[in-house]
């Protein structure tokens, strides 16, 4: 077994004291190169254990570490914090739309490896060359950019801490069926080429089914169901399972 | 044909000068659903806005041919022609409504202005708690009394659906209805559609970018590419045998499609930029099968056989080169 990167144990997420916990009863390991998917829908506790695998909640109580640290006392530029990053649903929003994509890039090289703005210049213009931005286009504030090429963006600026845990929420439900396919294939290329595990957060189970190996089902803050990915849609245990799958649009032409 | 509730024929728009939709051509039948499928500038939500009356708002104008409602011609209507149209033959449902209630105006409120407004001979009050239950919200007397930001995004949605029937149209224009919405909650949402559909007999028209969400609701489908309709036909005959290729494309897209580890099909290149059309064909310049005849003249939208038409010089799809696996 490879090392353990990411780890859930037991844990409980509150927002405030007396208020119900907005997810209990969470489990989970990430090892190198896993894809995992947390399914449900709006307010089932997904994106809140998003927010506790990268660290901007704390669990009320059991604990999440990252290779065997809790998030608790971690320094703002401690350098356990590129292990894991975030991609955000709305590419828009989560982008400085003053800073062009190759400044918001390298301005994280620059904050993470103190290299000079030229160097973190042009290995920003690398990175965005992984993720497919090249030419003109990366000297573009994201309002002159596609909802897919600002999706881009946000990837590559995760890739700039050298991460080693992607966790990407709701990364492609801002996007066109035909602009998600192509961060679909990104994503899939970037796990292979870099060796990332992907953590991936969405109420689509074809997405999930398309790019995750392992993956949780979460209803009102608990994990009803959890397992092999495909496994786990072909022959689901639980009724909101059941019901998450015949909700997946196009399932009356599948099964034609 | 007699038969067909909307017939939109040849119909091209211009905003400031700049052709945005041309010969875009499509049936509707009295009961039946159509999807308009499409990405994002391929004039979906235009074509809805012609259909509306609703062009002059934005600066943009019909240039070329009709629509035609329940034989009657609707292009040349003036604004006062329109307001007969308007939510009382044809209502509206219009894309982002989640966020198209008045925020401090209850639910009830909303509902009873547009009832007394469009819908005259009704009993208000039993009209608005019946259109609360058209569109199945539970405990509809307890919906009128609250406010939209007490509700749900699918409940809200339901509201905008229940304000778009209060004319009693015989046809409902949805404009991506359930984009911002769970998949299970855009299921509950298209079977509202699919029940209204029975208890009132109205048409449908629906907005989508998701080719699965046609598929399960509509008859017949339309996909629009570069402001034109490049495929219109039987629903089920369209997705699972494309006769364009871009429709083939968008299909491959799906992940629903694909198993672990294989990839989607992609378009390369990007949408063609609306009013800044490409010569030929509109999806020539990214299309793996474009000829040289492809990139001078452009395609009419042509039968191929009973159940569809095309528009496309000749891309002989077979379903290996389509990869589509459905």
């Amino acid at each position: 077994m490879s090392e353990v990167l990411l780890e859930v144990v037991d844990a409980e997420f509150r927002y405030a004291r007396g208020l119900p916990p907005a997810a209990t009863g969470i489990n989970l390991q990430v090892r190198p190169g896993d894809s995992v998917g947390i399914v449900g829908e709006s307010g089932s506790g997904k994106t809140t254990v998003g927010r506790g695998l990268v660290g901007s909640l704390f669990p009320s109580s059991g604990s999440v570490l990252v290779q065997g640290r809790g998030w608790k006392g971690v320094r703002r530029r401690d350098p356990v914090r590129r292990i894991v990053q975030m991609v955000f649903q709305d590419p828009y929003a989560s982008l400085n739309p003053m800073l062009s994509a190759q400044a918001t890039v390298a301005e994280v090289i620059r904050v993470w490896d103190g290299a000079k703005p030229s160097v973190a210049a042009s290995r920003a213009e690398q990175v965005l060359a992984e993720v497919g931005l090249t030419g003109e286009v990366i000297r573009r504030r994201p309002a002159l950019l596609s909802g897919g090429q600002r999706q881009r963006v946000g990837i590559a600026r995760a890739l700039a801490c050298e991460p080693q845990v992607l966790v990407a929420d709701e990364p492609t439900s801002a996007l066109d069926v035909s602009v998600q396919a192509n961060v679909l294939n990104l994503l899939l290329d970037l796990k292979a080429s870099r060796g990332l595990a992907l953590v991936l957060i969405s109420h689509d189970l074809s997405v999930v089914d398309y790019l995750t190996d392992r993956a949780l089902v979460m209803l009102n803050g608990e994990v009803v169901e959890h397992g092999d990915t495909h496994t786990l849609l072909q022959n689901p245990s639980h009724e909101y399972t059941k019901t998450l799958i015949s909700s997946i649009p196009g399932s009356s032409l599948a099964n034609a | 044909m007699s038969s067909d509730l909307l017939t939109i024929t040849g119909l091209g728009v211009e905003i400031a000068g700049l052709p945005v939709l041309s010969e875009v051509s499509l049936a509707l039948p009295s009961h039946g659903v159509l999807g308009l499928v499409g990405e994002t500038g391929s004039g979906k939500s235009l074509t809805c806005r012609a259909l509306m009356g609703l062009l002059p708002r934005i600066g943009g104008k019909v240039s070329d041919g009709s629509i035609t409602f329940d034989g009657t011609t609707l292009t040349g209507l003036d604004e006062s022609g329109w307001a007969r149209v308007r939510g009382r033959q044809i209502g509206f449902v219009p894309q982002a409504s989640l966020n198209a209630l008045d925020p401090v105006m209850t639910v009830g409120e909303q509902l009873r202005e547009a009832v007394s407004h469009l819908d005259s001979g009704a009993e208000v009050k039993a009209r608005c708690l019946e259109l609360l239950e058209l569109v199945r919200l539970p405990q509809p007397q307890e919906v009128l009394r609250r406010y939209p930001h007490e509700l749900s995004g699918g409940m809200r949605q339901r509201v905008m659906i229940a304000l778009a029937l209060a004319g009693r149209p015989r046809l409902l224009v949805a404009d991506e209805p359930t984009t911002a919405l769970d998949v299970t909650v855009q299921k509950a949402i298209l079977e509202v559609f699919a029940d209204l559909r029975t208890s009132t007999g109205m048409s449908l028209l629906l907005v989508t970018h998701d080719l699965g969400v046609v598929v399960d609701v509509a008859d017949s489908v339309a996909v629009m590419y570069g402001g034109t309709v490049v495929e219109f036909g039987s629903a089920r005959e369209v997705m699972t045998n494309p006769s364009h290729p871009y429709t083939a494309a968008l299909l491959g897209a799906r992940p629903a499609t694909r198993t672990l580890g294989e990839r989607l099909t992609t378009i390369p290149g990007v949408p063609a930029v609306p009013g800044q059309w490409p010569d030929g064909c509109r999806f020539a310049p990214r299309c793996a099968f474009a000829r040289d005849e492809c990139r001078a003249v452009q395609p009419a939208l042509l039968a191929v056989d009973e159940h569809r038409a095309r528009a496309c010089h000749g891309w002989l799809g077979t379903s290996e080169e389509a990869v589509v696996h459905v």
